[in-house]
């Protein structure tokens, strides 16, 4: 009785390794073509899934409308990784084993949760395209990880020398405690200095902060000329109008892509809001083609407009079946191998290519708020 | 600015204490802490925001809808996560219980309401200027709010019929109802009341802190403030609450990034000096 227990689970792990074998069973011509996505559809970063399920939804009508890619059908399959580190390797695990025949991967705009995938990106050798911009991001090694999105050091360089263009010689730091706010905030603290402009007031918010009543007090007791702030849409519209409340619009203020947001406008107002500058990889107020047209469409279809995770989601899609076609095959390793050869490859977002790091785009866009509106002032590349 | 920090913490704490009296409802009439206390806070933003936006009540109308509102869902409330539950050998179910109706209640808002954070337009929108510091005027209306409403429950707790009738209850049903007290209904007024408390609460945090899902976090800091204040007393609750928000918002001067980790050391720190916290000892020479 023993022996033949022994054998019955010898014989299910064998056929338990063998269900796991991700060469071992080719999907059908007929069969959709899979994609993968994590992003946070619960817990408090949801509302980012939300705008990133309508950027796909707006994608998959598109291609699956003219035909799909190879003459089949392109479907992604979700995960929830809740914004946080620990569910999204648990999610990224989970998407991978329930799902052999995915072609690629999109992950989520936190760099942080990103990084905490990226040696499971590794491992599981199918390609992923975050829009994460973290400078350790830029740093991975890893050869199946990218981003839609221009890293924080392009993008604190940029804000860094704009600041200085503007003549500012007092500069505060409002940053949030996330990969995001550190990275970036370190960046241009380090080139303000390299240009001689003095850092007077340098502050971390706390973690799901709602009140900055006093962070804006400390700001104004150290009397810049210039204030910078670093956050996420979750914080940016409680922050410009805590600095409107606090009486100091008089202060040019300038923030990363989040202060660019419609929603940011909305929350804190546009009275608050006017003025603002933003570095941003997607500019919802610019007037240039495609970005303009598809901005209409996803407006008219949703209500609202979209977020920069619309867009980037949107653009990694795009580039995904571009490669898809080009390799004339679905096999991780044929696409990875495509999307290295991506070269000006026009996105909503911005034009990407790939340049031996995961950063694919290389260009950005300063902004400013005006009646509401996210004015481009001027498209930065490099 | 130590003036600012002053009117910060002033109104934050004010806003925790409206939070914990409801908490303090709850644990005066079945024993229970509630878990779901915040996201019932955060579901009072998101009501009344539809009442004033999508149903276009005028501000009278808006306040009674708002209380038969927030009276169905305090009992809904009890009768799904606290009554089933009632006579479980272990207490620490309906804690559990409570727990699981916190991550239900946020999804349900999210799924009702969707994702996008709303704004909802404060009674007044203006700002006051008191030296260099600023309030917004509806800070003023959390204060004075808030104090009524903690005046009445400590009238109704201490000096009523009704509120001995509910301490009853909470202390002992069993005899509680052998002297004829109706046990269900004390606890449904109890679950009632507490859930208007913070959904007033959270109308009136709304237009500071937009109608959001992470609304429910300012909970954290209630059941800090009923800790250091004495768990059980409605005073200390107050005094605590306040406490907390005069040493988050003073923490500033020490560390901006880590002020909850002063708060929450200020928390332990109390809890080994002095374990009944600050109104404690009393608490326990009436009971």
């Amino acid at each position: 009785m023993k022996k033949i227990m022994i054998l019955l689970l010898t014989l299910l792990m064998v056929f338990s390794f063998t269900g796991c074998n991700r060469n071992g069973d080719k999907p059908g011509e007929d069969e959709p073509i899979k994609i993968g996505l994590t992003d946070a559809f619960t817990g408090d970063r949801a509302g980012n899934g939300q705008y990133t399920k309508e950027g796909v939804d707006m994608f998959l009508e598109y291609i699956n409308g003219k035909g799909g890619v190879l003459g089949r059908e392109v479907v992604v399959v979700y995960e929830d990784d809740q914004g946080n580190e620990t569910a999204a390797v648990n999610a990224y695990q989970k998407l991978i084993l329930e799902n052999e025949d995915l072609t690629a991967v999109v992950l989520n705009k936190y760099s942080s949760v990103v990084l905490a995938m990226e040696p499971y990106v590794a491992d599981s050798k199918i390609p992923a395209i975050c829009s994460g911009s973290n400078v350790k991001i830029e740093q991975s090694t890893n050869p199946y990880l990218y981003s839609t999105r221009r890293s924080d050091y392009g993008s604190g360089a940029t804000m860094a020398a704009f600041i200085k263009q503007e003549g500012a010689k007092r500069v505060a730091i409002l940053y949030s405690p996330d990969a995001l706010g550190k990275g970036m905030s370190e960046i241009v603290i380090a080139k303000l200095q390299e240009a001689g402009i003095e850092v007077v007031s340098s502050q971390q918010f706390s973690e799901g902060e709602k009140q900055f009543a006093n962070y804006v007090a400390k700001i104004k007791e150290s009397n810049p000329d210039f204030i910078v702030c670093i956050g996420q849409t979750s914080e940016t519209g409680l922050i410009v109008k805590a600095i409107y409340d606090a009486g100091l619009n008089h202060i040019k203020c300038i923030g990363n892509s989040a202060f660019a947001q419609a929603t940011t406008i909305e929350q804190a107002g546009l009275e608050a809001s006017e003025g603002w500058y933003s570095i941003t990889a997607f500019a919802a107020g610019t007037e240039e083609e495609p970005t303009a047209s598809w901005i209409r469409s996803y407006t008219e279809k949703y209500g609202h407009a979209p977020e920069m995770t619309s867009v980037t989601t949107y653009d990694a899609l795009s580039m995904i079946c571009y490669a898809i076609e080009k390799a004339n095959s679905t096999d991780p390793e044929a696409v990875n191998a495509e999307l290295k050869k991506i070269l000006n490859f026009e996105g909503i977002a911005a034009v990407y290519s790939y340049n031996g790091n995961p950063m694919l785009a290389n260009s950005e866009f300063v902004i400013q708020i005006q009646n509401g509106k996210a004015i481009v002032l001027t498209k930065v590349i490099g | 600015m130590v003036l600012q920090l002053f009117i910060t913490g002033i109104s934050m704490g004010m806003l925790y204490a409206l939070m914990a009296m409801g908490l303090i409802l709850i644990v005066k009439a079945v024993g229970v802490l509630n878990f779901a206390h915040g996201q019932l806070f955060m579901l009072g933003a998101y009501i009344t925001w539809s009442l004033t936006n999508q149903l276009k009540l005028p501000l009278w109308a808006m306040i009674i809808a708002m209380i038969v509102c927030f009276c169905i869902v305090g009992l809904s409330f009890m009768f799904t996560v606290y009554w089933p539950l009632r006579n479980s050998p272990w207490k620490v179910t309906v804690v559990i219980s409570t727990l699981g109706a916190s991550i239900a209640l946020k999804e349900a808002v999210r799924l009702i309401w969707s994702f996008i954070p709303l704004l909802s337009k404060p009674l007044i929108d203006k700002v006051i200027r008191i030296g260099d510091a600023v309030m917004n005027v509806q800070y003023i209306f959390i204060i004075i709010i808030s104090g009524a409403l903690m005046l009445f429950v400590y009238f109704l707790f201490e000096k009523t019929f009704i509120g001995k009738i509910m301490q009853a209850t909470a202390q002992n049903r069993y005899a509680a109802e052998l002297i004829g007290i109706p046990s269900v209904v004390a606890i449904a007024g109890t679950y009632m009341i507490s859930m208007c408390m913070s959904g007033v609460g959270g109308w009136l945090a709304a237009p500071l802190f937009l109608v959001s899902q992470s609304l429910g976090t300012f909970a954290q800091k209630a059941f800090a403030g009923i800790v250091v204040g004495g768990f059980g007393s409605i005073k200390g609750a107050v005094v605590g609450c306040v406490l907390v928000g005069l040493i988050e918002s003073f923490s500033i001067l020490i560390t901006d990034a880590y002020k909850d980790a002063v708060v929450f050391g200020v928390l332990i720190l109390v809890l080994i000096i002095r374990p009944t916290g600050i109104f404690g000892e009393k608490i326990e020479e009436k009971a």
